[in-house]
C-alpha cells in the first residue's frame, strides 16, 4: 500500500465497511507504520471521548411545561369546534403552564393571536420556561475550583443603563420578557411581541443588538459579594439594579488587580460581546468573578461564574446558568 | 381521549429523561432542546392516537425527538454564526450528577463544539452510538436508515471530528482513553486536569485553535 492512509479510511475500516482487499492493505500498514497506528488508535478513541463528554439533566421545570402543553393539547383535541375550542384551551394551557412552571403563560396567551388548529399547541405554553433550576448550580459545585469569578455576560447589546432603568422603548420583549423566567415574581406587561425572534432568524433588528447602545464599559465591581448557590439570580439583580434602587447595589470600584487576566478572561468569555456586569467577588466563599452577559433571548440573562485562574487560554469556569433579564 | 392523554403522560415520564439526552446533544443548547423536545411531544401526542404501548413506541418516539432536532439544526445551518460567547455551547455544560466518569467541563465544552461543526446526519449518529450508546441498529431505527449508514455515518463524522478533539486526549479526568497499543503507558495515572502533554498527542490547539471560543 502507498503512503498512508487517512483517518476517513481508517474509520470506515474500524466499522468494517472496507472492501475485503482494502482492509488488508490497511491492516498491514499499521503492522509497520507508526503514524497510521497512532491515528488509528486515536479513532478507536474517540467514542469513549465522545461517551463522557457531559449534559445536563432535564430539568424539572420542563416536564412541567411540557406535561402542561400536553393537557392543553388533549383539552383542544377533545372540543367540537377546532377554531373556537382551541382558542378556549390556549388560554387553559398557558394558564396551566403559567401556574406550574412560571409567571408568563397567562400573559403569553393573552397576547398571541390565537390561530385555528394551532391555537392550543405547546407554543403558547412554553414561553413559561423558567430557566435552569437550582439543580444545576448545585450540579455545578460539584467542579467548583479553590477559587472563583463570576461574570455575567449580557447576550445582546442591551446595555445596563436599559436594563436598570427597565426602558421597554423599542424593545417590548426584553422587559416583558423578562418575567418569563421567574416562577414566583415579576408579572410582565402585556405586549404583543412576548416571542423574541429566534436567535438569527434574519430580521435586522435582532442583529443590531450586537451594537451596544448604552455605556461603553460594563459595570465593573469588585463589590465583594459572596454570590451563592441558589441565590445568584437575586444577587445578580441587585448587582444590576440602579443605585439608589430598593435593593443598595455595590458601589463600582475597579477591578483591584489581574486586570490584565481578567480582560483576557473576558475576551474568552464573552468574545465580542460586551458584559452587562463584571464582578469581582467570592462565589460561595471563594474568589470569583460573576460576568453577566445577554443571551438570545431577551427574555434571559446568562450568568457565567469564573476561577481566578481565567484567562486568554482557559475559562476555569465555575457554574453557568440562565436567569431571567430584570424588568 | 382522556385516557389517550393519560396514557401518553405516562410514555412520555417513562422516555423523557432518553429523550432529553438526545436532544440536548444533538442540538448542544439546552434551551433550544427544550423546545424541540417539547414540539416533538406535541407532535407525537397528535399523531398517537393509534399508540398502544409495544416496544416500537420508543424508536418511534425518538425519531420524532431526533427529527425535531436535525430539523432545528438545518434551519439553524441557514442562520448566520452567533459570535462572542458560544452560549450555546456554555448550556451543555453542567456535569452529570454521578457520573464520575464524565470528561471535565471544558473538555465536555470542547467537544460539544467540535460536534457543531459536523453536519446535522453526522452528529446525530454520533450522538446516538458514540455519546450515548445505542446499537447501531437502533440508531438505524431511529433514523430510518440501513445500519450501513449508521455506520458509515459513524465512520465519516468520526473522521471529521478527530482533528478537532484530538488534542483533547490528554486531558480530562479519572477516564483516561487507552493508549495507542504500541505506546507504553507510562503516563497513564499522573495526568492532570488541564495537562494535554501526557500523551503525546498533543495539538498546540489549546488558546487559539479551540473550536467555538
Amino acid at each position: 500500500m502507498r503512503g498512508h492512509v487517512d483517518s476517513e479510511t481508517l474509520a470506515a475500516f474500524r466499522e468494517e465497511l472496507l472492501p475485503r482487499r482494502k482492509a488488508r492493505q490497511v491492516t498491514a500498514h499499521l503492522a509497520h507504520c507508526e503514524q497510521c497506528a497512532g491515528l488509528d488508535a486515536q479513532l478507536a478513541d474517540l467514542p469513549g471521548l465522545l461517551a463522557r463528554t457531559s449534559a445536563p439533566p432535564m430539568p424539572d421545570a420542563l416536564t412541567t411545561r411540557i406535561q402542561a402543553a400536553l393537557t392543553a393539547e388533549a383539552a383542544a383535541r377533545s372540543a367540537l369546534t377546532p377554531a373556537g375550542a382551541a382558542a378556549e384551551a390556549a388560554g387553559t394551557a398557558a394558564g396551566a403552564a403559567g401556574t406550574a412552571a412560571g409567571a408568563a403563560g397567562a400573559v403569553d396567551a393573552g397576547a398571541a393571536p390565537t390561530r385555528p388548529g394551532d391555537a392550543a399547541d405547546g407554543h403558547r405554553a412554553r414561553r413559561a420556561w423558567p430557566g435552569p433550576g437550582p439543580g444545576r448550580s448545585r450540579l455545578a459545585l460539584r467542579i467548583a475550583a479553590a477559587a472563583a469569578a463570576i461574570v455575567v455576560i449580557g447576550g445582546g447589546g442591551y446595555g445596563v443603563s436599559r436594563l436598570v432603568t427597565g426602558g421597554t422603548t423599542g424593545q417590548a420583549s426584553t422587559a416583558s420578557g423578562a418575567a418569563a423566567a421567574a416562577p414566583e415574581a415579576r408579572r410582565p406587561a402585556a405586549s404583543p411581541e412576548m416571542r423574541p425572534a429566534e436567535p438569527g432568524t434574519g430580521s435586522s433588528g435582532n442583529r443590531s443588538r450586537a451594537n451596544f447602545a448604552g455605556p461603553s464599559e460594563p459595570a465593573m465591581l469588585s463589590s465583594g459579594t459572596n454570590y451563592q448557590t441558589g441565590q445568584l439570580k437575586t444577587q445578580v439583580e441587585a448587582a444590576l439594579a440602579p443605585a439608589g434602587g430598593t435593593e443598595p447595589g455595590p458601589k463600582p470600584s475597579p477591578p483591584v488587580n489581574g486586570a490584565t487576566a481578567l480582560t483576557s478572561c473576558l475576551k474568552r468569555v464573552a468574545g465580542n460581546q460586551r458584559p452587562l456586569l463584571v464582578d469581582t467577588a467570592h462565589y460561595n466563599g471563594r474568589p470569583a468573578t460573576i460576568i453577566v452577559l445577554t443571551t438570545a433571548s431577551a427574555k434571559t440573562l446568562r450568568v457565567v461564574v469564573v476561577g481566578p485562574r481565567c484567562s486568554a487560554t482557559q475559562t476555569d469556569l465555575i457554574t453557568t446558568t440562565i436567569i431571567p433579564a430584570p424588568r | 381521549m382522556d385516557g389517550d392523554a393519560d396514557a401518553f403522560g405516562l410514555l412520555f415520564t417513562r422516555h423523557k429523561d432518553r429523550l432529553w439526552a438526545v436532544a440536548v446533544r444533538t442540538l448542544g443548547d439546552a434551551e433550544e432542546a427544550a423546545d424541540a423536545l417539547q414540539d416533538a411531544m406535541i407532535s407525537a401526542f397528535r399523531q398517537a392516537s393509534g399508540f398502544r404501548g409495544d416496544s416500537a413506541v420508543t424508536t418511534w418516539l425518538h425519531r420524532i425527538v431526533v427529527n425535531a432536532c436535525l430539523d432545528r439544526l438545518r434551519r439553524r445551518a441557514a442562520r448566520p454564526a452567533v459570535t462572542g460567547l458560544d452560549e450555546r455551547v456554555m448550556d451543555v455544560l453542567a456535569p452529570v450528577p454521578g457520573a464520575d466518569a464524565s470528561a471535565s467541563t471544558e473538555t465536555s465544552l470542547d467537544v460539544m463544539a467540535a460536534l457543531r461543526t459536523l453536519p446535522p446526519d453526522q452528529r446525530a449518529v454520533l450522538v446516538l452510538v458514540d455519546m450515548l450508546g445505542y446499537p447501531v441498529a437502533d440508531a438505524a431505527a431511529v433514523l430510518g436508515i440501513s445500519t450501513g449508514t449508521v455506520k458509515s455515518r459513524c465512520a465519516r463524522g468520526r473522521a471529521r471530528l478527530l482533528p478537532k478533539v484530538a488534542h483533547l486526549y490528554g486531558r480530562g479526568t479519572r477516564a483516561q482513553p487507552p493508549d495507542p497499543p504500541r505506546v507504553p503507558s507510562a503516563a497513564q495515572g499522573t495526568q492532570e486536569l488541564g495537562n494535554q502533554a501526557a500523551t503525546g498527542r498533543v495539538s498546540p490547539a489549546e488558546g487559539g485553535g479551540d473550536p467555538g471560543l
